[in-house]
C-alpha cells in the first residue's frame, strides 16, 4: 500500500515526542543511525523519512507510530506554557496527561469533523479589584447570569462548565498521590484545560473546578497548579478563585433562602443535621457550606473550627444519614463519545481508543459502554449518531 | 493465524479459546506480547488476570511469539495510519506471510477485506464451534465473553444480534 503521510505533521510530531523524551536531536540521531542533518530535514518536514526510520524514531523517543504518524500538530505556544512549569516532579507527569488529552480531543473533533465554537467570555481585570472576597463574589454572580444558571444549586456543575462554559475537564490518575487538587491551563487551539485529582472526593473536585474556572476567567494565559495550602496563606489570585468558587457553587441568595426556610421549618432551632443537609443540597462538603454560612453571617463565626476541633467527622455523619456521592467522571461524556463514534466507524481501532482513554483494552471498553451504542454507518439500529431530518 | 491483542483478550475470555483455535496455532507480534492484557477472573469482575504464557498454557492456546521482518515493519508503518500500532502490525504480519488473521476489530476488518485476508472474528469462531455443541454451552461462551472481557460486538457485526441474545 502507498505510504501517505504530510511530511510536516510527521516532523512537528517527532519533534514534540524527542523533546518529551528529554533527548536532544544529537543523541537521537545517534541512537537512530542517521546523521544529525538529515534527522533535522526530517524534523523540519523537508525530508521523507523511511518506514524503519519512523519505527526507530518511535521506539527511541517512547512514542506510538500511530501518533507519530496521525495525531495532529502540537500548539506549540502550549507546549511552551506547559514546560515552563515542569521543573516540579509532582505536576510534570499530571501536566503531560493533560496536555495529551487536550491534544487528543482536538484530534477527535477533526476525526468526526465536530468542532465545537467556543464563545470566551471576556477577561476579568484582576487588577482593578479592590476587595477580591467582593470581586469573587460580582464575578460569580456574573457568570451565572450569562449562563442562566439562577441562583441554587447546579447538580449539573461538569456539564454546565463542559457544554455552555467550553472547559475541557479531565480527572487526572497522575495527581493521585500528590498535594495538587487541580490544574488549569489554556491554549488557543486546544482551549481551556481542566485537570483534577481523581483521588479527591466528589464535593471536592466540584469546588476544583469551580475554582480552576475562576482562573480561567481572570488569568486564562496562566498554567495554575492549585496546590493544598500547608499555612493556610493564599495570594490574592487564589483568595479571589476560592471567592468565586464559593460564590458561584452557594450564591449568597441562593443559600440564604435555603437556609432560613431550613430553619424555619427546624422551628428556629439549628443543628448539625440541617447543615449537612444544606451540604447535600449544594453538593458541596460540610466545610464549605459551613464556613459559607460564617462568611454571610448567618451561623456564629468560628462553627466549623469549633466542630473540627471536638473531633466532628463530617465524612460519618453523612453517611450516617444515607447521603451518597456520585463519583464524577474522569473523561468528558463528549470525548468518550466521539472515541466511541470513531471506534464504531473503523477510524480508530481498539489500540487507539486505548491510547485516547489513556488505560488498558479493558477498561477502555467498560468506558465505551458507559455512553450510548454511537451505532454505525450502514446499521440498521439507530443510534445517538444516527442523522435527523431538520423541518425547514 | 495471527491474532491481535483485542481478540487474544476476547479468545480467552470465552473459556473455550483451545477449542475455538483447533489445531492451528496463534501468532503473536512483539506489540501483542508486550502489552499488558487483562480479562477478569469470572462473570463477578472482581479480579483481573494478567494475559501471559501462564494463563496461555493453562487454557491449552497453542501460542507463539514471532518477531517481525523489516518489511512486515515497514508494512506495519503504512497501516498505522490507519489503525494503532499493534493492529497494525497484526495486518502487517498477516498480510506478508500471507496467513489469515482473527481481529474483532472494525478498522482491522475494513483493512483485512480491502486486502482480500482471511479475517476470522471470535464471534464467527464461537457461531461455528457453537453448531456442534449443545445450546447451553454456547450462552455460557457469550455470557464468560461479554462479562469477563466487557466485549460487544460493533454494530455492523453481523452476529451482534445472536450476541446480544444468547450472551446474558
Amino acid at each position: 500500500m502507498p505510504f501517505e503521510v504530510d511530511p510536516v505533521v510527521l516532523g512537528a510530531n517527532i519533534t514534540f515526542a524527542r523533546k518529551k523524551a528529554g533527548k536532544t536531536q544529537d543523541q537521537l540521531s545517534k541512537l537512530i543511525g542517521v546523521s544529525r542533518p538529515t534527522l533535522i530535514g526530517i524534523e523540519s518536514g523537508q525530508r521523507h523519512a523511511t518506514e524503519l526510520e519512523i519505527h526507530a524514531i518511535a521506539k527511541n523517543v517512547g512514542s506510538s507510530v500511530r501518533d507519530l504518524l496521525s495525531l495532529g500538530v502540537p500548539d506549540a505556544s502550549a507546549t511552551v506554557r506547559f514546560r515552563s512549569l515542569r521543573g516540579s516532579d509532582e505536576s510534570r507527569a499530571a501536566l503531560e496527561a493533560l496536555e495529551d488529552f487536550g491534544r487528543r480531543y482536538l484530534h477527535l473533533e477533526k476525526l468526526a469533523n465536530d468542532r465545537i465554537v467556543r464563545r470566551e467570555p471576556a477577561m476579568f481585570m484582576l487588577e482593578r479589584a479592590i476587595n477580591v472576597e467582593r470581586a469573587g463574589e460580582e464575578l460569580a454572580a456574573t457568570e451565572r447570569q450569562r449562563l442562566g444558571l439562577g441562583d441554587g444549586p447546579l447538580p449539573e456543575l461538569r456539564i454546565v462548565l463542559e457544554e455552555d462554559a467550553g472547559l475541557r475537564i479531565f480527572g487526572l490518575e497522575e495527581l493521585r498521590r500528590t498535594r495538587i487538587s487541580g490544574l488549569f491551563a489554556y491554549s488557543r487551539e486546544y482551549g481551556p484545560l481542566v485537570g483534577f485529582n481523581a483521588a479527591h472526593d466528589p464535593r471536592r473536585v466540584r469546588w476544583t473546578l469551580c475554582h480552576e474556572y475562576a482562573h480561567y476567567l481572570f488569568e486564562r494565559y496562566e498554567l495554575e497548579v492549585t496546590e493544598e495550602s500547608k499555612s493556610g496563606r493564599r495570594d490574592r489570585r487564589e483568595q479571589l478563585a476560592d471567592a468565586f468558587a464559593a460564590n458561584f457553587l452557594m450564591p449568597t441568595n441562593g443559600i440564604s433562602r435555603r437556609f432560613s426556610e431550613m430553619l424555619s421549618d427546624a422551628g428556629g432551632e439549628l443543628k448539625v443535621a440541617h447543615l449537612l443537609m444544606l451540604a447535600e443540597f449544594f453538593e458541596v462538603s460540610f466545610q464549605a457550606v459551613t464556613q459559607r454560612l460564617e462568611e454571610i453571617g448567618r451561623i456564629t463565626a468560628g462553627t466549623y473550627e469549633m466542630l473540627r476541633e471536638r473531633g466532628f467527622k463530617p465524612l460519618q455523619a453523612e453517611a450516617t444519614l444515607g447521603f451518597q456521592r456520585r463519583p464524577l467522571d474522569r473523561l468528558p461524556f463528549r470525548y468518550v463519545f466521539l472515541v466511541a463514534t470513531l471506534n464504531a466507524r473503523g477510524v480508530l481501532s481498539e489500540g487507539d481508543v486505548a491510547a485516547f482513554l489513556h488505560t488498558d483494552r479493558l477498561s477502555a471498553r467498560e468506558l465505551l459502554q458507559r455512553v450510548p451504542d454511537p451505532g454505525a454507518d450502514g446499521s440498521s439500529e439507530p443510534g445517538l449518531d444516527t442523522p435527523i431530518g431538520v423541518a425547514t | 493465524m495471527v491474532c491481535d491483542p483485542g481478540s487474544l483478550l476476547n479468545l480467552l475470555a470465552t473459556g473455550h479459546a483451545a477449542d475455538l483455535i483447533g489445531p492451528r496455532r496463534l501468532l503473536l507480534g512483539p506489540l501483542a506480547r508486550a502489552e499488558p492484557l487483562f480479562i477478569y477472573e469470572d462473570a463477578t469482575r472482581v479480579r483481573r488476570l494478567c494475559i501471559n504464557e501462564a494463563l496461555l498454557g493453562a487454557e491449552g492456546v497453542n501460542a507463539i511469539g514471532t518477531d517481525m521482518a523489516p518489511e512486515e515493519i515497514a508494512e506495519a508503518i503504512r497501516l498505522a495510519t490507519r489503525m494503532g500500532d499493534a493492529e497494525a502490525e497484526a495486518v502487517a504480519i498477516a498480510s506478508v506471510r500471507g496467513i489469515g488473521i482473527i481481529s474483532d476489530d472494525v478498522a482491522v476488518g475494513m483493512a483485512a477485506e480491502r486486502a482480500k485476508q482471511a479475517h476470522e472474528t471470535t464471534l464467527r469462531l464461537l457461531f461455528d464451534w457453537g453448531v456442534r455443541q449443545p445450546g447451553e454451552a454456547v450462552h455460557v461462551a457469550l455470557a464468560s465473553l461479554r462479562a469477563r472481557a466487557s466485549f460487544v460486538p460493533p454494530s455492523t457485526d453481523r452476529l451482534r444480534s445472536w450476541f446480544m441474545s444468547n450472551s446474558t
